[in-house]
């Protein structure tokens, strides 16, 4: 039964933690802006932040030895 | 790459490299085959993380077929990988490159799958001049 409560307990939160999660996914679509880049899609802000010139070919590299 | 700096200014497209480090790494390393204006560091591989370029599993670096073939043209080209200069952190990113069009949206990704997975600059001229003209 001990088990039972704890896990009774336990739910609530893990369910706020999943609305939390749903929440903040969602914001993210509805403010446009894409995690990861997409064909199509305005560069992701992180990206931006390079103030590349435009138009552009970028490469990322590797690794910078 | 200077072999086509004709070719993509003809078609007005800048051409950046992005490289993990700080600022004076970055330079140093990128300015010994461009201009050094033309490299970009990120430090924190954010711009790595935003493209959707992935990490290598290290443990395929001896078996990877597509690797050995790529790793043999390099080396034939006079290329060798400068073990005492990879920090291991870094040595599990993955490459890749991106069209960006004049209004900043992305045209074409190319996304490596192993280490030394970038297209031929050729390759690269070919898709911007398709995307963008």
């Amino acid at each position: 039964m001990n088990v039972i409560r704890e896990s009774a307990r336990a739910w609530p939160e893990a369910t706020r933690v999943v609305l939390h999660l749903q929440e903040e996914i969602a914001a993210r679509v509805v403010d446009g802006e894409p995690m990861i880049a997409e064909i199509g899609q305005p560069v992701p802000d992180a990206v931006a932040t390079l103030e590349l010139p435009k138009p552009v070919l970028a490469i990322w590299l590797r690794h910078v030895g | 790459m200077r072999e086509f700096d004709q070719d993509f200014a003809a078609l007005t497209v800048a051409v950046r490299f992005v490289g993990i480090g700080d600022r004076a790494k970055v330079d140093e390393f990128c300015g010994r085959f461009n201009p050094a204006a033309r490299c970009i560091a990120d430090e924190t591989k954010a711009t790595y993380a935003a493209m959707g370029l992935g990490d290598y599993d290290l443990s395929r670096l001896q078996t990877d077929p597509a690797l050995q073939i790529r790793r043999k043209e390099a080396n034939a080209s006079g290329f060798r990988l400068n073990m005492e200069a990879t920090i291991m952190d870094d040595a599990t990113q993955l490459p890749g490159a991106a069209v960006i069009d004049r209004d900043g949206i992305v045209r074409w990704i190319y996304r490596g799958i192993h280490p030394a997975d970038l297209p031929h600059m050729r390759v690269m001229l070919d898709a911007t001049r398709a995307i963008l003209t």
